[in-house]
């Protein structure tokens, strides 16, 4: 026996879209505070939807990371300490919320 | 603003008997609602009827007190509106503070101030055309006026940690919330590196931006709002936390509140009897604004993934956390102004 799931359908990315129709065809019926909460669930959702598009995310030694730049440690190399961080955040907002880049860039 | 339908008057007995007891035992209430948007804190508003005369007036209660919470005590934020009131400075008229005997827990009533407190509308809806160059301004002289409040009367924020070293109680906040964040790490490392050399204490507003300022299309800032965050420091503090970017709204182009310019806002402040400060000490500002900002978002995310209060918008917040740390990395590399 194995564990392996084979492909299902319809994919998590069509069963994400297909709840956020729900929730947008909700919207004209609810109330301002429970109309702006599904919104909010539908951006949930759209960042699911990017992060399982993205990928698996990964442990990648942000402890260290952190003990060494209050450290001081990474004061020397500053600049491409920012590089590496911006390379990261870039990541990380496509993920969240890909407008944010265009909208304050 | 929406408002659920109004209760029957007799669910409210204990409002109608608390503020009987402050204002007379002659005085009807009417026209009971309650704002859906109230987040953590329970708001009521109600009328009050005196001899022909009514009034409007808002009640906040806390409905949950966090035993971690970095905000002040509604007492506190209770006692630092009554002293900005009686300066003559625009603020929601202090009526009375709940006690033990009201049973309506830890809150106080105001009165009420109409007018628009959402960003955009405040940026871009022709309804503000007409006060909308002389905005900032504005706030630039009530700010001054809070600064000027005499910090003898405010001995009572003295203990707070964000009165001793704002930047170290927000670091202690941020390791509270366990959670390891280069971004937000490499904000306080350069905050420490950077710290003015000037240190002076007067009364600061602390959550003074677009989304606090009550704005009428007539008269301008009506009322200025949200007192939990008041504590001691440096005036440039308030200054930069007005002109941190994720408070730009629509406009990051316009860094003092996106409606006009570093330079218009420390002018008007000067003017109005404040400080003179150059743009760079208000950068320092604004980058821990945006570093406070990102651990204010880590602070919901803590609320909700720790159980302690559960919620859609905790957990957006949490994920935003992100775009807050973009921008701070964008601003500490220069890219951003």
């Amino acid at each position: 026996m194995s564990d392996t799931l084979r492909p299902q359908s319809p994919d998590m990315a069509d069963i994400l879209q297909t709840v956020q129709a729900f929730l947008k065809d909700c919207e004209p019926q609810l109330a301002a505070e429970d109309r702006y909460k599904a919104q909010v669930a539908s951006y949930l959702l759209g960042i699911c939807a990017r992060e399982i598009a993205h990928g698996p995310s990964r442990r990648d030694g942000a402890e260290t990371l952190c003990a060494d730049i209050r450290a001081g440690r990474r004061d020397g190399d500053w600049d491409s300490l920012l590089d590496q961080l911006l390379e990261e955040a870039r990541t990380a907002v496509r993920v969240t919320k890909p407008g944010h880049m265009g909208e304050t860039a | 603003m929406a408002t659920a339908p109004t209760r029957h008057l007799a669910d409210h007995a204990d409002l109608i008997a608390a503020v009987r007891r402050r204002l007379g035992a002659g005085v009807t209430v009417a026209n009971i609602d309650i704002p859906t948007l109230g987040g953590v804190n329970r708001t009521i508003l109600f009328d009050v009827v005196d001899k022909g005369t009514t009034k409007r007036y808002v009640s906040r209660q806390e409905t949950y007190v966090d035993p971690d919470s970095p905000f002040l005590a509604t007492g506190d934020q209770f006692r630092a509106m009554r002293i900005a009131f009686e300066h003559g400075l625009p603020v929601p008229e202090p009526i009375f503070e709940y006690d033990a005997s009201d049973g309506m827990g830890n809150g106080f009533v105001t009165a009420f101030a109409a007018g628009e407190t959402m960003p955009k509308r405040i940026q871009k809806d022709p309804d503000f055309l007409a006060v909308r160059p002389r905005l900032v301004a504005d706030a630039a002289g009530i700010l001054a006026r809070i600064h000027a409040l005499p910090s003898q009367s405010f001995g009572f924020l003295a203990e707070r940690p964000d009165s001793a070293d704002t930047v170290s109680a927000h670091r202690d906040l941020y390791d509270g919330y366990r959670q390891a964040r280069p971004a937000i790490e490499a904000g306080f490392r350069w905050l420490e590196r950077n710290r003015p050399s000037v240190v002076d204490r007067v009364f600061l507003h602390g959550d003074f931006r677009l989304g606090n300022l009550m704005i009428d299309g007539t008269d301008g800032i009506s009322a200025v709002l949200d007192w939990e965050c008041a504590h001691l420091g440096q005036p440039a503090e308030d200054l930069g936390w007005l002109c941190t970017r994720s408070w730009r709204f629509s406009r990051p182009d316009l860094p003092a509140a996106g409606l006009a310019s570093r330079q218009e806002l420390l002018d008007a402040y000067s003017a109005a009897g404040g400080r003179s400060y150059d743009a760079d000490e208000i950068r320092y500002w604004e980058i821990f604004g945006l570093v406070r900002f990102a651990v204010l978002n880590l602070m919901q995310n803590h609320g909700h993934v720790s159980g302690q209060r559960r919620g859609l918008v905790y957990a957006a917040c949490g994920r935003n956390t992100a775009l807050v740390e973009y921008d701070l990395l964008m601003t500490l590399a220069g890219r951003y102004e």
